[in-house]
């Protein structure tokens, strides 16, 4: 039935399917790319190819004659920039030749099952599940990148410091997290004098609190008091609800807490002590509650996603809303007086604890180049322009001498166009901010708020003075696959961790008693999963972070 | 005897390919992955790659402990199991009772517009469910509006744990019953109509002959329709899918009633890259959905004399 013709053919076709089967399983045809160009041949043309520059901007290689798009994957739901196109990516493709093919996750749990699955686009910028990234199966490691490529850049030590905190393979690093500062960092906003950091702020409808009297808001129990009193006058709105973003940051910064991203604070001695037992969380906890309780808040919150929620305020059915600064009350005014002219949006002052105006932060954004990227050459290069001075302010400035020019002590005076766009809350239809990658948050803080009305962002000079990080608590974090990873995300990790789901209960308890019943419910939880031994060895860690940074006994 | 095997199956050759076609798809998707049990018993991570899966620190039954001795262990079976039972209880009588009605109807336009309504709804996605939910269910939503305009308090439907599994039968119930009539009205078609005509020439009522004809006639269709929603008692039986209900309908609010044993995998297995992990809790919850099959069939066999196996 099958003659020799017919099992050549076979062989053939055979041969024909096994080739790209084995080539093409995505690590393996792309370390090849990544391989051939690390040839000491390439050498000396790699001296040349760093000292690119294009209109003015260092490109590290990179020029628009040789385009490269890239697939990347923001994982971030509410990611504003879904498309490469607007002033600044324009500029950015045009210098570079770079360019994006933009997917923004759907949930929160999509990258975990993209990496369970293998399927990752070419690049990959996260805040989350970047310990399961760091990892030679999955991503390029970037000293690697760095040599083979005669890359000439020379990362601070910090930067691998923060990303060998939560890396698999030892002495590599993945990525660079963007936008770290430190607590001097942040000093260098007084220099500008403008700005503040991104943190927790409450919005509220300035129009409705003058027609009660504006009353005093100088401590938390002025807050409290506003809220109730609007409650009682605008019973047909939304009192308070909560950004999915930014969530209860203000409170807990207000009670002495930080932003929120700590789960370990410090006592008097110096030792560090489980967020869940400190006094300090539970007055936050019955402040919030008294707050639901008296009618303020709706539970609606916790199944709205952030475009709604932003709509009940610009749609003028809300009266304050925990948000984020820099900007939040300017572009929220614009859009709510399109509908209510009188309406107008304040951030309320900083009020509480000024100790706790901090974060744990190693940085924002961590940007991966996976296996499968085609060019991992012009990825690695492209992520040094990003983190490149003059990168970092393109990407979130716009261009010098058209959005923005800067005096001798390097403070930049938005142009008029750029300063209505942030007014009206139209930075990401027209300029796109986002694509920074690499970044700074102090670059960000100026550019965002340069253009505020000092009335609508009362006491930044308050958040400039006062505003630090704890990036420690963070670089403590047990690595992946120890048993005290396992509790700690049992804990802490994610939106339905014991501590946000134990968090919710008790700020949403109808009745004093419930709130009591499932307060002590958190902590016997809490212990019966392991927070006491977890705690042990926290104090431990964190301890001997700090010298990483600087800080603490032995730094 | 072997000859002529042989000799029937290469005569149906061609027809035979269609068979094995459908043998290597159970064998590749369903059959050959499940050698990934095997992770559940070890500490798999991605960075050993497939072959990983062999060769990775054997933990035994480590997995299962940890899973077992979870804090919320109680709840997550609880919530399952309640889920599942209770979408039964509404999702397999309904469809039946419908189609019964149905069938009824002699106004043919009538009965075509009431199957057409109750059956669209099948074809609209739990997502698209979950944002008529959003808007419908929530504090100012329509529902709520009416209850206030009633002189009732509003509900949080949709954050309040005691309302998840009354709104996830509803909306399930809605979305599936009329799809599945279609099934029992087929199978009432089959019915011999000479069986109705010598009922009402003896003098049978109408409901006496929906009791001694109609429902006796699909019985064996009823049967195995709930063998198969027994079996897959877990993932939502007839009546939709649990995790996808779950995993949209699941909130902060009212996790402690929607957090079931599929989304927990999601979360804390698959999403956390506790791969093993998830192996160990998706395989105790294959094994319960097994004996849950074995015990349906085997009580369907002594009750009715009828079984799949």
């Amino acid at each position: 039935m099958f003659n020799k013709k017919h099992l050549s053919m076979a062989a053939v076709l055979i041969i024909a399917l096994l080739i790209p089967a084995c080539s093409g399983g995505g690590t393996g045809a792309n370390a090849n790319v990544a391989e051939s160009a690390g040839a000491s041949s390439q050498a000396s043309s790699q001296s040349n190819k760093n000292d690119t520059v294009v209109d003015g901007y260092p490109t590290f290689g990179l020029t628009p004659d040789s385009p490269q798009a890239f697939d990347i994957f923001f994982n971030f739901t509410w990611w504003p920039d879904t498309d490469w196109d607007g002033i600044i990516p324009e500029e950015v493709t045009r210098v570079t030749g770079v360019s994006f093919n933009v997917n923004v996750a759907l949930d929160e749990q999509q990258m975990g099952v993209m990496i369970a699955s293998g399927d990752l686009p070419e690049i990959v910028s996260t805040q989350y599940l970047m310990s399961e990234l760091s990892n030679s199966e999955l991503c390029y490691d970037w000293d690697t990148l760095i040599n083979q490529y005669g890359l000439d850049w020379d990362i601070p030590q910090v930067a691998k410091a923060n990303a060998l905190s939560f890396t698999q393979e030892e002495d590599k690093y993945f990525t660079i997290m963007s936008h770290f500062a430190s607590t001097e960092d942040w000093r260098e906003l007084e220099d500008y004098g403008v700005g503040a950091a991104m943190t927790g702020s409450l919005l509220y409808r300035r129009d409705l609190y003058e027609a009660m009297g504006a009353p005093k808001l100088d401590t938390l129990d002025d807050i409290k008091s506003m809220l109730i009193m609007a409650h009682e006058k605008y019973p047909d709105l939304i009192t308070m609800q909560f950004n999915p973003g930014t969530d209860f940051w203000y409170f807990k910064e207000a009670f002495g807490l930080g932003q929120g991203d700590g789960q370990y604070v410090e006592d008097a001695d110096g030792n560090w002590h489980t967020v869940l037992k400190d006094s300090r969380y539970r007055d936050f906890l019955v402040y919030l509650n008294e707050l639901n309780r008296a009618g303020c808040l709706s539970e609606d919150n916790l199944t709205l996603d952030g475009t709604t929620l932003a709509a009940n305020v610009t749609d003028g059915n809300c009266f304050a809303m925990v948000h984020g600064t820099q900007g939040a009350a300017q572009a929220f005014s614009a859009t709510l007086q399109e509908k209510v002219p009188e309406g107008l949006v304040y951030e309320a002052p900083v009020v509480g604890d000024l100790n706790g105006y901090y974060n744990c932060n190693i940085g924002y954004l961590g940007t991966f180049i996976s296996k499968s990227c085609k060019d991992p050459e012009k990825a690695i290069r492209y992520l040094q322009f990003c983190h490149s001075e003059k990168g970092a302010k393109l990407l979130q400035w716009g261009r010098e001498g058209q959005e923005y020019t800067v005096d001798e002590k390097g403070t930049p005076t938005f142009s008029k166009e750029w300063n209505d766009a942030v007014a009206a809350g139209q930075t990401e239809d027209i300029y796109k901010t986002y694509f920074y990658l690499g970044g700074s948050k102090i670059l960000e803080a100026v550019g965002r708020c340069a253009a505020f009305d000092p009335a609508q962002t009362p006491n930044y000079e308050v958040l400039r003075e006062v505003y630090g990080n704890k990036p420690w608590i963070t670089y403590a974090t047990p690595v992946e696959g120890s048993k005290e990873k396992v509790v700690f995300d049992k804990l802490y990790s994610g939106t339905t961790s014991h501590l946000r789901t134990y968090e919710l209960k008790c700020v949403y308890s109808k009745t004093e008693a419930e709130f009591e019943d499932n307060y002590t419910k958190m902590i016997e939880i809490a212990d019966q999963i392991g927070a006491v031994d977890l705690e042990t060895f926290m104090d431990a860690r964190i301890k001997e972070a700090m010298v990483v940074y600087g800080v603490g006994i032995g730094a | 005897m072997k000859k002529s095997l042989v000799a029937r199956l290469l005569r149906q050759r061609w027809l035979q390919l269609f068979v094995l076609l459908g043998m290597a798809y159970l064998v590749i998707f369903n059959y050959m992955p499940m050698a990934g049990i095997i992770i559940a018993f070890n500490n798999y991570k991605l960075s050993s790659g497939i072959l990983g899966m062999f060769t990775s620190p054997f933990v035994g039954l480590d997995h299962f402990i940890e899973f077992f001795s979870d804090y919320q262990i109680g709840d997550l079976f609880i919530n399952t199991i309640l889920m599942s039972i209770t979408k039964l209880l509404f999702s397999f009588p309904l469809p039946i009772i419908l189609a019964l009605a149905l069938n009824e109807v002699k106004n043919r336009l009538l009965k075509r517009t009431i199957q057409t309504v109750s059956y669209l709804p099948y074809f609209i996605s739990w997502v698209i469910v979950y944002g008529f939910c959003n808007i419908m269910f929530t504090k100012t939503g329509v529902i709520n509006d009416l209850i206030a305009a009633l002189g009732g308090e509003r509900v949080a439907f949709l954050s309040n744990p005691d309302a998840f599994l009354p709104l996830a039968v509803f909306t399930a119930v809605w979305k599936e019953t009329g799809w599945w009539a279609i099934i029992f009205l087929a199978a009432i078609t089959s019915i011999d109509l000479s069986l109705y005509d010598s009922a009402q020439v003896d003098g049978a009522s109408r409901l006496q002959r929906i009791f001694y004809i109609t429902l006796p006639g699909i019985r064996p269709t009823i049967t195995v329709v709930l063998i198969l929603a027994l079996g897959n008692l877990l993932g939502g039986g007839l009546s939709g899918s649990n995790f996808e209900q779950a995993y949209l309908f699941g909130n902060a609010g009212n996790l402690e009633r929607a957090e079931i044993l599929q989304t927990y995998i999601m979360k804390v297995g698959l999403s956390k890259a506790r791969y093993s992990y998830a192996a160990a809790a998706g395989l105790v919850q294959s094994l319960i959905g097994l004996a849950l099959v074995g015990i349906s069939n085997f009580t369907a066999n002594k009750l009715t004399g009828e079984g799949l196996f």
